[in-house]
């Protein structure tokens, strides 16, 4: 198992924004996330998400070095293509660095929380305690956007069953008010 | 020789690198080392978290589901395994087991000096002393498991006769991680920096309500990871699936299995 810590990730994201013609958008998912803010020490691999203007492959040749070099596992994935997304995820993202030309944020952590939630491993409940812990994200908000967007969920797809996501975000609720949340 | 100790043709186990080997019966059989899965080592290192906060806060501890797995172990003619709860816990990989068994071990002589039933007192000593070990998952030998022998029973017998046991844990809803490991199981006695280290880390925590209180261990065993499976429970969809995420059977629930 690698253990990313802050050091690491710094080491990437440079590698990152060394890329000249990069343009658009970067983000930082997850675990990833928490790493950045010091809220965790470590996480096993680095999530983001690119939505590029300009130099995607660039930015996809620096990360593949970079993972080379380092040893780490890069996972670059829109949640949206997972899960439905609240139409304003955008507005919700957390800015890290702004005004550059690729600039750089946390996805927004609500988006974030569904998908890893509608996948329900361990580390994916402790990843939406870890934001509900640090007030990224609150129970009242989230129970409104998960009312709003599951009657998008289609029994369709296993990442989305409607169902199943409903068993985990009730365990979810649950656990996060044993912990007093 | 004392009646528990193992006869002179007893197995035994040897290590050299990522091999275990077993010698039984003028035998040898070699086994490949595995570390333990990562998604179960994430869950450990998240419960020794866990329950050290929990410690912290004078909180009540029902059960320590990462501490406390199902144990099974069998006689070579045995019909059925014998199961227990066994505490188990890690230890250092050699190269940091020296530096850790002393801060341990420095640790246990300080608590030492206060009465026991105090541990309100030397709390945040023990807490950072537990810590500093699992704050550091690159020091942790995750090949290996440590246990302590109290009672000489079933296990013990079995061991020493067939040194192969099974471990599963079993976490708590929502998902309820579960694992199998098998191991190859090594006896080990009091001057290996292994049985130190497992003993001290118990003795830091010996006084807490959820021990039950003991002085005796006249064994350790370190359990070698030679296989695993993961027997967390999922739905189960049409089609082989080993993630909920996966799309094979291009991800498609049949309309007997929906529900609302």
């Amino acid at each position: 198992m690698n253990y990313i810590t802050r050091n690491v990730l710094e080491q990437v994201l440079a590698r990152v924004g060394a890329v000249a013609e990069a343009r658009g958008d970067f983000y930082l998912i997850g675990e990833t996330s928490l790493v950045w803010e010091d809220h965790r020490s470590w996480t096993d691999e680095i999530e983001v998400c690119m939505i590029l203007d300009q130099g995607a492959e660039d930015v996809l040749q620096g990360l593949k070095g970079v993972s080379e070099d380092l040893g780490v596992t890069v996972v670059n994935e829109f949640p949206g293509d997972v899960v439905p997304l609240p139409d304003d995820w955008r507005e919700r993202c957390r800015s890290i660095v702004a005004g550059a030309a690729l600039r750089l944020s946390h996805f927004d952590p609500y988006s974030v929380s569904l998908r890893f939630l509608a996948r329900g491993d361990e580390e994916d409940y402790r990843l939406v305690l870890g934001y509900l812990e640090h007030g990224w994200v609150s129970l009242d908000e989230m129970d409104d956007v998960v009312a709003a967007l599951l009657p998008r969920f289609s029994f369709e797809t296993i990442a989305q069953d409607p169902a199943e996501f409903r068993r985990k975000y009730k365990g979810l609720q649950q656990m996060a008010k044993a912990r007093g949340g | 020789m004392t009646a528990l100790e193992p006869p002179e043709d007893a197995p035994r186990v040897e290590l050299c690198d990522q091999m275990a080997t077993l010698w039984r019966g003028g035998e040898k059989r070699d086994f490949t080392l595995e570390e333990m899965p990562e998604k179960l080592a994430r869950w450990q290192l998240e419960s020794k978290h866990s329950v050290y906060d929990a410690i912290e806060r004078d909180e009540f501890i029902p059960f320590n589901a990462g501490h406390l797995p199902v144990v099974a172990t069998w006689g070579q003619d045995s019909l059925t395994p014998n199961l227990a709860n066994k505490g188990v816990g890690f230890t250092p990989r050699d190269e940091y087991i020296e530096h850790y068994v002393d801060l341990v071990e420095s640790a246990v002589e300080e608590i030492e000096k206060v009465p026991s039933h105090e541990t309100e007192v030397t709390r945040a000593l023990r807490l950072e002393a537990a810590r500093e070990f699992y704050r550091h998952p690159e020091h942790v030998d995750w090949r290996r498991l440590g246990l302590l022998e109290i009672f000489e029973g079933t296990t013990y017998r079995n061991l020493a006769g067939n040194p192969f046991a099974s471990v599963l844990w079993t976490g708590n809803a929502p998902v309820y991680l579960s694992y199998q490991v098998d191991c190859l199981v090594e006896i080990i006695e009091r001057g290996d920096p292994r049985y130190r280290f497992a003993w001290a880390m118990r003795r830091l925590f010996e006084y807490e309500p959820f021990h039950i209180v003991q002085t005796i261990f006249p064994y350790a065993y370190c359990f070698w990871i030679i296989g695993s499976r993961d027997k967390t429970p999922k739905r189960r969809y049409p089609g082989k699936r080993t993630d909920n995420t996966v799309n094979e059977g291009h991800g498609r629930i049949d309309s007997q299995s929906r529900s609302s």
